[in-house]
């Protein structure tokens, strides 16, 4: 029997606008596998992917914060920061 | 200070707030809500933002400006949202020693806004449907 330990990293995610109404959920919770390596958005987005298939329609159009800064599917998420999701933006 | 509010624009407020004698030059853009869109109506539009991070993108915005321009003063605000026909949904002013750079950095906000700051809007068509817009 395979005992070895899955590690997780909990990923609190805001979601955004049409984001928002797709998953019916304004915040989520994701355990996110850890790999041996930090968690990064990329990491993020397919749990969320995985969690929520209707984003699907928005696919590669969505944006990620981490904390209140863009992030690409490369930057890091640090245990304990907090993730938004969100459609391109149409303000003004 | 960006600002996000509940409540209609003043838009006197805002030129009074950027007026100085530092300044040989006012500037003022309001956005507002508008009833034609390729010929499909709109009623209202909804707007929503991620507020924190509206706030420190404008923010960041602002301070670009002010690294390209020499300016006096500026006052950023987003109305959140139900908005009617005609209602300011956004204000820019700037105030500037001179009015080449009031009018390059107030486009180059409010083009900035539009294009980072995460707020979104959403159209309440006359045929009854809501569809959010996005580019």
């Amino acid at each position: 029997m395979n005992s070895s330990v899955i590690h997780e990293q909990v990923v609190d995610v805001q979601l955004f606008a049409l984001a928002r109404e797709l998953t019916s959920v304004a915040r989520v919770s994701l355990e996110v596998p850890v790999e041996g390596r930090p968690v990064t958005i990329a990491d993020v987005q397919h749990a969320l992917m995985a969690r929520f298939p209707r984003l699907a329609s928005l696919g590669a159009k969505l944006l990620f914060a981490v904390g209140t800064q863009y992030a690409d599917e490369n930057t890091v998420v640090q245990p304990g920061e907090p993730v938004a999701c969100f459609p391109p933006v149409s303000g003004g | 200070m960006p600002r996000l509010t509940e409540h209609p624009i003043d838009s006197q407020q805002l030129l009074n707030a950027v007026q100085t004698t530092q300044a040989g030059a006012v500037i003022l853009f309001l956005g507002t809500v508008r009833e034609f869109t390729n010929q499909r109506q709109t009623l209202a539009l909804d707007y929503e933002a991620f507020a924190p991070m509206a706030i420190a993108e404008m923010d960041r915005i602002e301070a670009e400006a002010r690294e390209k321009w020499i300016l006096a003063k500026i006052e950023t605000i987003h109305r959140l949202g139900h908005l009617t026909l005609g209602e300011i949904s956004v204000g820019v002013a700037v105030s500037a020693p001179h009015r080449d750079a009031a009018f390059a950095a107030g486009q180059y906000m409010i083009d900035e806004l539009k294009r980072r700051v995460p707020i979104w809007k959403k159209e309440n068509w006359s045929d009854g449907s809501q569809e959010w817009v996005h580019p």
